[in-house]
């Protein structure tokens, strides 16, 4: 069985540091990273299953970001993780799917570790 | 009346004793009797006799003539002369010293009698004449006059000197000639001073001229002024006039009648500038009159209304007529007019005062005026001109202005605060339970994990409060029926409210749906209802009343923050205790609360009311202490495009009619994903990344019925301007903007410029072709 690979971008380190103890619990290979100007090369080079993205980060709409992806013909399971506004996770889960993306899902702060390790699984 | 007192010089003895025998037996007193002259001289200064009978021929050097002529001005005494002689040398002598009688001797008693008798009168007549004459030289004097006397015939002039003395010999003063005098006079006098005189004698009457003397090298005024006495008899007419140096009073007279003529025009300029002053009265009057500032006149002395303008009776709710007359503190609100009043009768007269005031209108309505007061004269009144600014609509529009912006501050810190700690209690709360995780063994240190996770989720609970007071919260709006939404809560809020209050609900079946989170609106109702039993606590009512309203222009005007359209009022009215106005004013502040400390969180009202903020709507509070309270929640009605997801799965989305778009978006991904939904759409397009390259691809293309752009492009572009300069090269080109961001140049308050159309991003693919084909349908603007 490959190793899977969880890519998680998120400008709180403390969160990344917890999103990547649950994901390697879980047998997960986690790449985290703060800028999402790093994020396409990153997903490019990481090929990642899973990808946890915070959805408001300081440079770039998390949702150009689905947008990109949807475009890139991406398969990768995204959770969308939001510190507030649930529409806004709701409308970009919703554009990805409708843009063809296969699995997206939303959570929303502060996260519980058995809701992320669910999602994980 | 007492006797002549006489005394007798005669220088034969048996003479004077006869003569003191007939006098004593006519009743005079002879006082004494003389024989020489020096004894006479003697008698007469010791004894002061009224009558000396006076002998020529006395003893020794001197006769009787000598001896009066040689009497002192002091010494004079009335003298009857006896002689004996008829010698007419002797007599002139004897005239010249101007005796009051003469006797012959001899003379009978009879003829002594008769000439003592004359002299008495001729005494007193000369003396009433002497007093005349002393009253006539003190008049002239003062009026610092002299007197002239002209004869006609031969043309003297005689200047009449009172000498005050008449035993004086008589002296007629100055004499001049006529034509001597009038050489003195001025040439061009001459003929003024002829005719005056010809006319005097003419109608012997009056004489009267003014005239110039000359005097060295000036003049000097004179005025003359007589009488024409007729001659008697034989002789002449005379003419007798005084003569007045008037040349001071003319000095006098010239400036007097200068100063007249100047009064004379200021007072026929005064004419002109009293018109000029009248008219410009009317100006001011009109201003004051039809000023739509409201303004009165009081009197400083009474405080009352002198006039008022139209638009202060009007404001106050008066008829002018009936305004007018009013005491100031008639239209003062508070209980202590006074210290206004004597603020203003302490004030200066110059001084401008400012007061803020509570005025009453005459229905009773209490409205709120800048005042500001001027002295001034009115009608000659001391008074004060009143301008009384009504702000009271402006000073609650400050107030609401002030309470939106203190809402708004408080949201955002509150937020701002908020986010920090989800992403703080996200941190704790996962790391905690990790640790929870790996430490199972240790049940001690598994209570202590327990404890910390219970208060990190309050955090969590009390971090979702605020955020849903700042309008943050994560909202899922779906198109919710009230009257079904209502009627499902009915058990919770029956067993929320307890048996004591009774729930009554309005809810009518022709009621809008509206667009909001049902969970957030059953929470919002909850804590409405959970206030609305601590306001009862003897029990009460509950009203839950749901109605249609459609807010206009003119409501939003009166309100902050409230965009006009289509709403849905949901009121919850309790019959509690009311709230105050300050508590009302602050009810929605986060933390502000008037439970005890510890039952309540002061968030519950906070929270609706950024709930339904956030939701697109607005709240307004009603509260009577004592009476109850009513909380409105407007919530805006769902409009068809804003459906609920399951309704939005059906219906089929708007396709292209064969038209080219032009979409114009610097993000390479979010381009193609959109031109690929076009495309599927139908559309034909056209990608651009910025303006310039934009303008490029409409140089090229023909046909282009759609600018789709991004509102900010990169390299100085922006969206609008790059629409400005499209629909300037193509007039009939429609416009369509996408964005990401809720501020941006083409939306300002939360409204977009009219006549813009915005996509925001990220935007499904209904949303695009139902905004696409609604944009290319567009009527051109006129």
């Amino acid at each position: 069985m490959t190793e899977r690979r969880l890519l998680v971008v998120d400008d709180e380190p403390a969160i990344g540091a917890i999103v990547r103890r649950v994901g390697e619990g879980l047998g997960y290979k986690v790449e985290v990273i703060q800028q999402s100007s790093e994020f396409k090369r990153v997903y490019r080079n990481f090929a990642p299953d899973v990808i946890v993205l915070d959805i408001v980060m300081p440079e770039t709409d998390g949702i150009e970001v689905i947008q990109w992806l949807a475009g890139e013909s991406c398969t990768a399971r995204i959770i969308v993780i939001s510190g507030f506004n649930a529409a806004y996770t709701e409308m970009a889960t919703k554009l990805g799917v409708g843009q063809g993306l296969l699995s997206i899902s939303a959570m929303t702060k502060p996260l519980s570790i058995a809701d992320l390790r669910a999602a994980l699984e | 009346m007492a006797a002549v007192r006489v005394l007798i010089v005669e220088n034969e003895a048996l003479v004077a004793l006869d003569l003191s025998a007939r006098l004593s037996a006519l009743g005079y007193a002879v006082v004494g009797t003389a024989a020489s002259g020096a004894e006479a001289l003697r008698l007469v200064r010791g004894l002061r006799p009224d009558i000396m009978l006076m002998d020529i021929g006395l003893d020794g050097r001197q006769d009787g003539i000598e001896v009066v002529a040689s009497l002192s001005a002091e010494d004079r005494v009335p003298v009857i002369y006896l002689t004996g002689f008829q010698d007419e040398q002797q007599l002139a002598r004897a005239r010249a010293t101007r005796p009051h009688g003469f006797l012959t001797k001899p003379f009978s008693t009879w003829e002594l009698h008769a000439a003592i008798q004359m002299a008495v009168e001729r005494e007193a007549t000369e003396q009433t004449l002497e007093q005349f004459e002393q009253r006539l030289v003190i008049a002239l004097d003062a009026l610092a006059v002299s007197s002239w006397e002209l004869n006609a015939s031969d043309r003297t002039l005689r200047r009449l000197v009172y000498r005050n003395d008449r035993y004086a010999p008589p002296d007629l003063g100055e004499v001049r000639g006529w034509d001597s005098f009038l050489a003195s006079t001025h040439p061009a006098d001459h003929p003024r001073i002829l005719a005056a005189l010809e006319r005097a004698f003419a109608s012997q009457g009056r004489y009267e001229v003014e005239f110039r003397k000359l005097e060295g090298s000036g003049v000097r005024w004179l005025r003359a002024a007589g009488r024409v006495i007729p001659a008697k008899s034989a002789g002449s007419d005379r003419l007798v006039a005084v003569v007045q140096d008037i040349t001071q009073s003319r000095e006098v007279n010239a400036a007097l009648e200068q100063r007249s003529r100047a009064l004379q025009s200021e007072i026929a300029h005064r004419h002109i500038t009293e018109a000029e002053l009248r008219q410009s009265r009317e100006e001011f009057r009109y201003l004051f009159r039809n000023n739509p500032l409201p303004m009165w006149i009081i009197s400083r002395s009474d405080h009352r209304l002198l006039e008022v303008n139209a638009a202060a009776a009007a404001n106050y709710g008066y008829a002018e007529a009936e305004m007018t007359g009013l005491r100031l503190d008639a239209l003062m609100a508070d209980a202590e007019p006074g210290a206004l009043l004597a603020s203003l009768a302490a004030a200066q007269p110059s001084h401008q005062t400012h007061a803020n005031c509570r005025h009453r209108r005459r229905d009773g309505q209490v409205i709120q005026v800048d005042l500001f007061s001027h002295a001034l004269n009115f009608d000659g009144e001391p008074a004060r001109l009143m301008v009384a600014q009504d702000v009271t609509a402006r000073n609650v529009a400050e107030e609401q202005l002030r309470q939106a912006q203190k809402m708004q501050a408080i949201g955002q810190l509150t937020g701002g605060v908020a986010h920090d700690f989800n992403n703080l209690l996200s941190i704790i709360l996962g790391n905690l339970e990790l640790v929870q995780e790996r430490t199972t063994a240790d049940p001690v240190i598994q209570e202590m994990i327990s404890d910390a996770l219970k208060s990190v989720r309050r955090g969590a609970r009390l971090t979702q409060q605020l955020l849903a007071f700042s309008r943050q919260q994560p909202l899922k709006p779906q198109t919710v029926e009230i009257g079904h939404l209502v009627s499902e809560m009915s058990d919770l809020l029956r067993r929320a409210l307890g048996e004591t209050v009774k729930i009554e609900k309005i809810i009518p079946d022709s009621l809008w749906k509206v667009r909001v989170d049902p969970n957030q609106l059953e929470n919002a109702l909850l804590n409405l209802a959970v206030n609305a039993r601590d306001a009862m606590p003897g029990g009460g009512v509950l009203t839950i009343e749901a109605v249609n309203k459609r807010l206009d222009d003119s409501y939003a005007a009166t309100s902050q923050e409230v965009t006009p359209g289509d709403y849905v009022q949901l009121a919850v009215t309790d019959t509690g205790t009311g709230m105050s106005r300050t508590v009302s004013d602050r009810a929605l502040e986060p933390f502000f609360t008037t439970k005890p400390v510890g039952q309540g969180s002061g968030l519950g009202l906070s929270m609706v009311y950024g709930f339904v903020k956030q939701s697109g709507g607005h709240i307004k509070i009603y509260s009577e202490l004592g009476r109850g309270t009513t909380i409105k929640l407007f919530l805006p009605s769902a409009h068809p495009e804003l459906a609920s997801p399951d309704e939005e799965v059906t219906a089929v989305s708007p396709r292209s009619r064969g038209e080219t778009v032009l979409v114009v978006e610097d993000d390479e991904a979010v381009r193609h994903l959109t031109v690929r939904q076009l495309q599927v759409l139908g559309y034909r397009t056209l990608e651009a990344e910025d303006g310039r390259s934009a303008l490029a691809q409409l140089e090229r293309t023909e046909r282009v019925d759609l600018l789709f752009s991004d509102v900010v492009l990169p390299n100085g572009q922006s969206g609008p301007m790059l629409a400005r300069a499209v629909t300037a090269m193509r007039p009939d080109m429609k416009v369509l903007y996408m964005s990401g961001y809720t501020r941006d140049a083409v939306i300002h308050n939360g409204v977009l410029d009219p006549g813009v159309r915005l996509l925001t991003k990220p935007f499904r693919r209904d949303e695009l072709a139902c905004m696409v084909r609604e944009a290319l349908d567009e009527e051109p603007s006129p």
